[in-house]
């Protein structure tokens, strides 16, 4: 049976009338990459802040590897070395370079620069990382923490908005690196807004409302199959007085229909493509419900 | 990673311009504290011995004729003035002739000098003025001074402009608030690359107590660098312009309540020792302010109120027990013996200033560890950062 990494048992922090995290159970396992999806202002931060005891739950047990909490400084040393945290743009050294940047978390973490080079180059950092970081744009400097987090590789990784202000070509060059992480058994926590970016490698993806996980979509081959298709109100109104629609249908934010596939005959699924491409020809899709839609489903139906 | 960390602090510490700033004023302060003393026009060996016997040729000529009729101690005290003015006299003329080939001669006067103004002490000073009585401290320094000179066969040296002279003369400058808010202001954001850069440097895999002392190592060491450094430029442009002296010449201090003379680089050795404790004692208590105000500016001021105060009283000649402590920081006046003398405290020396410092230095480290200690036993919601980094 594997060990969980990492337990959370009972997290409630509250600032003032509002609970930000209420009674929060999760526990995470080594090799997996864990999406934080939510809105803003609904907790993201907060539960990363209480893994990295940037902020002290209200209540609440935090376990790393069934042994370490953060009861101790002793207990807190032992898991920071395993634990590095995506650090805020805003809090680079403008005085110093990228490179001094690597190699500090490389020597704090690791104990050596000598994998720095390879991150660089992987990175295509080798342009400008020798020069100070006050002189770097916004990407030039995500990237920068990016590679910070890659110098210090550690098991277990907190990312907050690690794709943020990122072009194509660096947000895939950075989530190919996560998917070689996790096949390293690291444990990583990805918060993001690029949702469908998220089905690329995430795990798992937990939906964060009222301080607790909504739901949690396990991305496996185990999921429902859904034909997808965006309609407007009018139009799923009218399908329905003519259709007897499946019970077990979803209509997400009022904008897209979801018919499940699994135990339907061929023949009625192919009737059912043929009705709906009557109605929009141009935006159906047949797969499981991603990072997008759930989001969709959680957060604009239910508001 | 220890190390690592330190040479890290090392390279933001050489790249903060604050401190490069503070570091070319403490190189120049010696060249130009030169240039003043020289300017001004420093009292010679001479001129004090010129000064002396006119101030005992005044004695001796205004002393009532009367008292030492009718007084046989008066007259006795009369005796021992004219005896004096004439080493006094002689200590002139050597120096005249040449103060190394009278060199004995010198020095027996001085001693003879001294024990002579003993024994006025001792028959009371009768009608003797007040401003030109010899203190008892002052005659031991200068017994303590021939002494040693006679023990070590060190010349006289007459010039009052070489770099073993104006050095330790610098360090009287320096010492007490001047030095202190020097090192003040050197570690006014000692700990603010941690509130600054919290994010960045808030998970390092290092205790708090770690990567406080490696700051105040790293900020001491670079400290002490720059003040040798600062000395040895200092002491290369004395010499240019006059000559080095000798560092081995005498420089009293004040000991378990006794003068004591020792060679003036071991006088430099316990001032730099005495430096390095307020430094380290000013660094912690930096780190707190910094921890607690989060501001370098409120660091400085809470900094500089807790000696300024006691300062304050001493100055306007309030001088309760409580405040003798904080006077540590001023650490030529500690090893002269002026404050013992002054606050008549013969317990004031060296190691009354070092366990002090050590105390307060303690007591803040304590203070700090245990502030520390709270966010590991407290579960109650305290926000390690700020609010607005929440979500």
């Amino acid at each position: 049976m594997r060990k969980p990494v990492l337990e959370l048992s009972k997290i409630s922090v509250a600032f003032k009338d509002k609970k930000v995290l209420n009674e929060l159970d999760f526990t995470a396992y080594a090799g997996e990459i864990i999406g934080v999806v939510a809105p803003n202002g609904t907790g993201k931060t907060t539960l990363f802040n209480v893994i990295a005891n940037y902020l002290k739950p209200n209540s609440g047990e935090i376990l790393f590897e069934g042994k370490y909490s953060y009861r101790s400084e002793k207990d807190a040393v032992s898991i920071y070395k395993k634990l590095v945290s995506f650090p805020d743009q805003s809090d680079l050294f403008n005085e110093l370079s990228g490179v001094d940047h690597l190699k500090l978390y490389g020597n704090m973490w690791k104990g050596t620069t000598n994998h720095i080079q390879e991150i660089i180059d992987y990175l295509n950092m080798n342009s400008y990382v020798r020069k100070k970081v006050g002189t770097y744009s916004l990407g030039m400097r995500q990237r920068l923490c990016f590679a910070m987090m890659a110098a210090a590789d550690t098991p277990i990784m907190l990312m907050d908005e690690v794709m943020n202000g990122l072009d194509i070509t660096n947000v895939k060059l950075i989530s190919e690196r996560l998917i070689q992480m996790k096949k390293e058994h690291k444990l990583i926590f990805v918060a993001s807004h690029l949702l469908e970016n998220l089905d690329l490698y995430a795990d798992r993806v937990i939906y964060f409302k009222n301080g607790q996980i909504k739901y949690q979509r396990l991305n496996d081959d185990q999921n429902e199959i859904y034909i997808k298709v965006a309609l407007s109100k009018d139009q799923y109104h009218l399908l329905l007085k003519e259709n007897s629609l499946p019970t077990n249908h979803l209509y997400i934010a009022e904008e897209l229909l979801c018919i499940p596939l699994n135990g339907m005959p061929l023949h009625q699924q192919h009737q059912w493509i043929d009705k709906l491409l009557h109605f929009n020809d141009k935006q159906l899709t047949i797969g499981q419900l991603g990072t997008v839609e759930n989001y969709k489903k959680y957060y604009f139906e239910l508001l | 990673m220890i190390f690592k960390y330190a040479l890290f602090e090392l390279k933001l510490l050489l790249r903060n311009k604050k401190n490069w700033l503070l570091g070319s004023v403490l190189i120049l302060f010696f060249p130009i504290f030169f240039t003043y003393h020289s300017e001004s026009s420093p009292e010679t060996i001479r001129d004090i011995k010129i000064q002396e016997g006119k101030e005992l040729q005044n004695i001796v000529d205004s002393y009532p004729a009367f008292l030492r009729e009718q007084h046989p101690k008066a007259e006795e005290i009369y005796q021992l003035i004219i005896q004096q003015t004439s080493l006094v006299n002689y200590q002139r003329y050597y120096l005249w002739l040449g103060e190394d080939e009278y060199w004995d001669e010198y020095i027996e006067n001085g001693l003879k000098l001294n024990e002579l103004r003993l024994k006025v002490h001792e028959l009371g000073n009768l009608s003797i003025p007040e401003h030109v009585i010899v203190p008892k401290e002052e005659i031991a320094k200068e017994m303590a001074f021939y002494s040693y000179l006679k023990e070590h066969q060190l010349p006289i040296v007459s010039d009052p402009l070489t770099a073993s002279t104006v050095i330790p003369k610098a360090f009287d400058i320096l010492s007490g608030m001047m030095f202190y808010i020097f090192i003040l202001l050197w570690g006014a954001d000692i700990y603010l690359t941690e509130v600054k850069h919290r994010s960045l440097t808030i998970g390092f895999p290092l205790s708090y107590l770690t990567k406080v002392n490696i700051k105040v190592a790293t900020n001491t060491v670079y400290f002490l660098i720059v003040l040798l450094i600062s000395i040895g430029i200092g002491t290369l442009y004395i010499s240019s312009k006059s000559s080095v002296g000798y560092f081995n010449y005498p420089t009293l201090i004040y000991l378990a309540g006794e003068m004591v003379a020792i060679p003036t680089f071991q006088y430099l050795l316990l001032a730099g020792i005495l430096m390095t404790a307020i430094t380290l004692f000013t660094f912690y208590l930096s780190i707190f302010l910094n921890i607690l105000l989060k501001t370098s500016y409120g660091s400085v001021i809470v900094g500089l109120s807790v000696v300024a105060i006691p300062y304050l009283l001493y100055s306007t000649g309030i001088t309760p027990l409580f405040i003798q402590p904080f006077l540590s920081i001023d650490f030529s006046n500690i090893l002269n013996g002026n404050l013992a003398i002054t606050l008549n405290n013969p317990m004031i020396d060296i190691w009354f200033a070092l366990i002090w410092l050590f105390f307060f230095t303690l007591i803040i480290f304590m203070i700090s560890y245990l502030k520390n200690k709270r966010k590991f036993h407290s579960y109650k919601a305290t926000a390690l950062i700020n609010q607005e980094q929440v979500n």
